[in-house]
């Protein structure tokens, strides 16, 4: 019994002093990161369209292409969604000297033109239907892009093919300038040769 | 016999020199105390999300302390780890559902670790330490954070510690609880806003 109470002790002193030894300390600590949202934008940029040449189409019908490039940035961190919209304004030419008048000038805007975009390349998720649908440009803005809500977020950027179609050699007179002109405003006249302008606006919403 | 040794007594004392100095053993016990490590977690600045990749926040400068008051001189060896920051939010594509959002740990960064004694600390040895690699990316498994070679190391040190966040503009689905998301488990998403959390672990283990 005696024998058995000291190697009892002595196994207990063992075990004391391993326990008395620490071998590790563990801490821990939440890092914390605040992502707070940015801002949403869309931007257009235009690459140019190829030329006409009056007169090489006997029906009177011009084609020109051009490729137009969208990009949108959705930085909001809502995931909300967003719709993108196009308005084209009408192809005019100002400051077209008079041929009626040399004290004059006129402006000019294209009659009977119609744009179409349809998606050549980028993101396609976000166009409805897809790579195969058309968007007919006008002056009234039309959605050609929508993310729905839980996507679209940060940057995408969409090519489109923008195929303009000029159906007709005239154009309508939109403003005279000087004096001495022939010409009263809404005459309809043959295409002066020029450089034609359009403004392609567009807008991006939150949500659809 | 009794009379016999009351005679060596006697004889004895009668021998004996007067007594001027006296030799007294004197001890103390030293036993083990604390192996321990702390720290204080990293509160970043905000960041706002934006079209940079990553984005980068970053935190005050913060001490880990490191305490071996063991007194064995086994060394020691400090990790650390993180959990990847998550975010938790009702889920964009079904407002009945929550979604968790997560980026990886490893968009954490330690650096500029230099150990400092304290005032009654041995001073750190330029081999045997303790010493730090100059960087370590987080992760879910233990990275090395610091460490001390047997002999040395033994008392407290402040290790100054940079954090830097890499916050990238995605994030992935770790999580959600219904089945009328239009998400999927481990979709990639944008970078949604919120405050994002991680549990950053130190370990501090006697020996290397």
């Amino acid at each position: 019994m005696k024998k058995f109470c000291t190697l009892f002790t002595l196994v207990c002193a063992v075990s004391l002093t391993l326990s008395a030894l620490p071998k590790s300390y563990a801490a821990n600590g939440s890092a914390v990161a605040t992502v707070q949202g940015g801002g949403i934008s869309v931007a257009v940029s235009h690459l140019g369209m190829s030329n006409i040449k009056l007169g090489v189409n006997p029906d009177g019908r011009y084609t020109t292409t051009g490729l137009v490039e969208f990009t949108t940035h959705d930085n909001r961190g809502t995931a909300g969604g967003w719709s993108v919209s196009a308005a084209l304004s009408d192809f005019s030419q100002r400051g077209v000297g008079d041929p009626t008048s040399g004290n004059s000038n006129i402006s000019v805007k294209l009659n009977e033109v119609y744009t179409y975009l349809a998606l050549v390349g980028g993101d396609g998720q976000y166009w409805p239907g897809g790579g195969d649908a058309q968007y007919y440009l006008s002056t009234t803005p039309e959605t050609i892009s929508v993310a729905e809500a839980g996507f679209g977020m940060g940057f995408a950027s969409m090519t489109a093919l923008q195929h303009t179609m000029i159906l007709t050699s005239t154009a309508t007179i939109t403003e005279i300038s000087g004096s001495g002109s022939k010409y009263a405003l809404g005459d309809v006249i043959g295409i002066p040769a020029g450089i034609y302008e359009a403004t392609l606006s567009t807008n991006i919403n939150s949500g659809i | 016999m009794f009379k016999k040794i009351l005679m060596v007594l006697a004889s004895s004392l009668m021998l004996t020199p007067v007594a001027n100095a006296q030799d007294v053993n004197s001890s103390v016990a030293i036993s083990s105390g604390n192996l321990e490590i702390s720290f204080v977690a990293p509160t970043f600045s905000p960041i706002t999300i934006s079209d940079t990749s990553p984005m980068i926040a970053t935190a005050l400068n913060q001490n880990v302390s490191i305490t071996d008051y063991t007194g064995s001189g086994d060394g020691w060896s400090a990790t650390v780890s993180a959990d990847n920051f998550t975010l938790g939010l009702t889920d964009p594509t079904y407002s009945n559902g929550s979604i968790t959002v997560s980026f990886p740990a490893s968009s954490l960064k330690l650096s500029g670790m230099t150990a400092s004694p304290s005032s009654d600390s041995p001073p750190v040895h330029p081999t045997y330490g303790p010493a730090s690699p100059s960087e370590v990316v987080l992760s879910t498994s233990p990275q090395l954070l610091s460490s001390s070679q047997p002999g040395f190391g033994m008392g407290k040190y402040a290790l100054n510690v940079t954090y830097s966040l890499n916050v990238p503009n995605e994030a992935t689905i770790v999580g959600m609880d219904s089945s009328g998301s239009l998400y999927e488990l481990f979709d990639k998403t944008g970078l949604f806003a919120g405050t994002y959390r991680s549990t950053v672990t130190m370990n501090l283990m006697a020996g290397v």
